[in-house]
């Protein structure tokens, strides 16, 4: 399937490369037949991920998910990301199933999302009696139209670790269609004039940064899977394209392109990898998640530039597959923080750790440990 | 050059004067990539009425006879201002160019004075299905007639053929033999001609200014070849030497620019460093694209120079986009946002295309390294 078979298979047992392939062969029929789907309907695609089990993986059965690592929801997401499939699987799982669980709530069915952290800035947090409810509105959240329930959770000023949570009904709601430049829905929900209840959350469960953290590396494995499509594309097309007599793989300039673009998904895959391993592990893993979505929204600036320079005009058109993923690629680079905003928080860490302090980051936990 | 200063600086204010009472009276919205996409039939009429079309022309076939640097006045203030040009723009920019240089008197009298106008759109029929960057590969062909040409084959990604008048079609007159670049013509195709079908082809940008044309028994009268037949070859050279070295090779994302340095997103160290290099970039663009219409207007050989405007040109183009990216931390949108997150959504969805365009990048650095040993 890769053009970089090598490097691709390293991480996961026997179990998770089922798990991978059963998805793989779910989105390979369900996009063949339904090819709408893609750009943003999701209802039908859903229903089979649900009934097939595949949507709360990861989620502890405690809470009514199916169980298992970051690890195998990770082979999924980036499957979804592979095959630019228009579903909620992260928000559903990574986000709102994890915070649900964290915060010893159980799961309910459906597609669910979250509101990110920067989603909420225009809301509002009022007192009323004994508890807090939230006020306003909350813009561009993911794929709102489509769930049954959206997640929210909001740091309480001026109490640190203080957080309440909130389970909004969009149908409570007016919902605002809006898009990102995929075309996937991020919508604003105008909140019911009375506000919505908010429960206080017992210290130690899941709080904004977290939130925000899980949504930077759900980003960076659709990214890693969309960007592993577009490197196959790009190599059997300048295999099959032939000009001046021969196939355009066999011009310098464009093996010079590809390779780069090869480097550029390796270095995006082995990082979010990485930063899986870590959070699997149960350690707080907030730097490896920000150098994987660096790592992912650099490559996918690279894949965007040398996918379309490689296809030629063909790929500007939306006759071919290629536009799926660079939108996407587009979009999901900058949503949950951009690389420079990551790089800047990163360096600033590494700057103020001290005297060998950079050199412990690399190398606490060796990688090898951190995959078991 | 003898055009003064003073007169430069005329045309310049009333082209500003001209834009600020479009924008004000909403015959336009300030866009990246206007000269593919900005497509208004009614706006180059508009701008033929003022004599900014066909500029440099002589006036007996209706052109304005001034100087290529009043022309490229005009075009760099309606390219920064992100105006709507598409419509007129590749019979204005290449093919009146053309028709001067290689027609017969009675194609200029029959096309220069419409193209003027802004009331005659042509279309540039290079690129087939099997040719992109190898265009002397056409297999379009023409066979003589007793009255001229009949030609048969595909024409694709030809912007705006179906909101044009002609097409100026590339195609093979006689059978290839050693010298792939001989045997080519260049005929002008009436779009409305019996056996013409266009069919658009949506861009990822979500408008459609691509087309398919097929060609399919298409009888072309003799006085439409330009130039002389089996010669097509020099026609298309001297074309992309004018594609190449405009201000839109390094204007396309300049309204973005405004808006990020105007809308104050740019605090911070880095990003001020960041329009400080793209400026000074921009600035030396402008002055060798200058340079390249100063030897366009002589006469001179400009392949290599326009080639090397096009490859440093729309690198920046480009650039721009991150840069306004890593300033604005702004999440590009498509509609109903603020106006820098809709110029940016819209310039990264057309920033795929600036480098394949008129020529590859790789295909125009190969020109470049070839070009620098002759
Ligand atoms: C927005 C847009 C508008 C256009 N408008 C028009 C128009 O109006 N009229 C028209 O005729 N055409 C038009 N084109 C077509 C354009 O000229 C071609 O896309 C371009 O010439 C490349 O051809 P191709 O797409 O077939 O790519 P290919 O030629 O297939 O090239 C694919 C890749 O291979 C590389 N490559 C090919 N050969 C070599 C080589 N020898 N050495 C190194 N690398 C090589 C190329 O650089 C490119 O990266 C337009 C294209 C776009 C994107």
């Amino acid at each position: 399937m890769s053009a970089t078979a090598e490097l691709s298979g390293t991480s996961g047992g026997e179990e998770r490369e089922l798990l991978r392939t059963t998805m793989a062969a779910l989105l390979a029929r369900h996009t063949a037949h339904a090819p709408e789907e893609r750009a943003g309907s999701t209802a039908d695609l859903w229903a089979l991920l649900e009934e097939s089990g595949m949507t709360l993986v990861s989620v502890p059965e405690s809470a009514g998910g199916s169980g298992g690592e970051l690890g195998d929801f990770a082979a999924l997401a980036q499957t979804c990301g592979y095959h630019a499939a228009s579903v909620p699987l992260v928000e559903t799982t990574m986000l709102a199933g994890w915070a649900l669980a964290a915060a010893g709530l159980t799961v309910p069915v459906g597609p669910l999302t979250v509101a990110p952290p920067t989603a909420t800035a225009t809301a509002a947090l009022v007192p009323d009696g004994t508890g807090l409810r939230v006020h306003g509105q909350l813009c561009a959240v993911p794929w709102a139209r489509a769930t049954r329930h959206v997640v929210l959770l909001i740091a309480l000023p001026g109490e640190p670790n203080g957080v309440v949570l909130a389970v909004i009904d969009p149908h409570d709601c007016v919902v605002e269609h809006g898009a990102n430049l995929a075309g996937e829905p991020r919508d604003t929900l105008v909140l019911p004039a009375g506000g919505v209840a908010c429960a206080r959350l017992p210290a130690g469960g899941p709080d904004p940064f977290a939130l925000t953290l899980r949504g930077a590396l759900g980003r960076a494995l659709l990214i890693v899977g969309s960007l592993r499509r577009v490197l196959d594309l790009t190599v059997r097309h300048a295999r099959e394209r032939e000009q001046f007599g021969r196939p355009i793989n066999r011009f310098q300039a464009v093996q010079q392109q590809i390779a780069a673009l090869a480097g550029a998904v390796e270095q995006a895959a082995a990082m979010a990898g990485l930063a899986v391993a870590v959070l699997d592990r149960g350690d707080a893993g907030s730097e490896a998640v920000m150098a994987a979505k660096i790592c992912a929204a650099q490559a996918a600036s690279v894949a965007i530039t040398v996918g379309h320079q490689v296809h030629g005009a063909i790929g500007f058109t939306t006759e071919h597959e290629l536009h799926l993923h660079t939108r996407r690629l587009m979009s999901w680079r900058d949503e949950y923080g951009d690389e420079s905003e990551w790089s800047a928080e990163l360096g600033a860490r590494v700057a103020n750790a001290g005297p060998g302090g950079l050199w412990n980051l690399l190398t606490t936990p060796p990688p090898a440990e951190a995959r078991r | 050059m003898t055009t003064t200063q003073a007169t430069v600086a005329e045309v310049r204010s009333e082209v500003r004067r001209f834009l600020a009472d479009e924008l004000a009276a909403g015959s336009f919205r300030p866009s990246c990539d206007a000269w593919i996409q900005g497509h208004s039939a009614e706006f180059s009429r508009r701008l033929g009425q003022r004599g900014w079309l066909g500029m440099t022309w002589p006036r007996r076939y209706g052109g304005g006879g001034r100087s290529a640097l009043e022309r490229f006045t005009v075009i760099e203030e309606l390219l920064a201002a992100g105006a709507p040009v598409a419509a007129h723009w590749i019979a204005d920019r290449q093919t009146g160019p053309l028709l001067l240089r290689s027609g017969t008197e009675q194609q200029k009298q029959r096309f220069l004075p419409l193209i003027a106008q802004g009331r005659l759109f042509i279309a540039a029929g290079m690129s087939e299905p099997d040719s992109g960057s190898d265009l002397a590969s056409v297999r379009t062909r023409a066979v003589p007639t007793a009255t001229g040409w009949r030609v048969n084959g595909r024409k694709v990604w030809t912007s705006h053929a179906h909101r044009s008048h002609f097409l100026l079609a590339l195609v093979r007159t006689e059978a290839r033999d050693d010298d792939r670049h001989a045997g080519l013509s260049q005929l002008l195709i009436g779009l409305d001609s019996p056996g013409v079908t266009v069919r658009t082809i949506g861009a990822m940008t979500g408008e459609s200014h691509f087309t398919e044309v097929t060609l399919d028994d298409v009888d072309v009268p003799a006085e439409q070849v330009v130039g002389r037949a089996g010669d097509g070859w020099r026609g298309v050279v001297s074309e992309l030497a004018h594609e190449r070295s405009g201000p839109e090779r390094y204007l396309s994302t300049f309204p973005l620019l405004t808006e990020l340095v105007s809308g104050g997103a740019t605090d911070g160290e880095t990003s001020l460093a960041d329009v400080g290099s793209a400026t000074a970039r921009l600035w030396a663009l402008r002055s060798l694209s200058l340079q390249v219409q100063d030897l366009l207007e002589r006469g001179q050989p400009t392949d290599t120079a326009a080639a090397l405007v096009k490859d440093l040109g729309t690198r920046l183009e480009g650039d721009i986009i991150d840069i306004t990216r890593r300033a604005a931390h702004r999440r590009p949108g498509r509609t109903g946002g603020a106006a820098l997150s809709e110029l940016l959504g819209a310039a990264q969805l057309a920033a795929p295309s600036f480098t394949l365009r008129g020529g590859t990048n790789e295909i125009l650095r190969g020109l470049i390294a070839r070009g620098l040993e002759a």
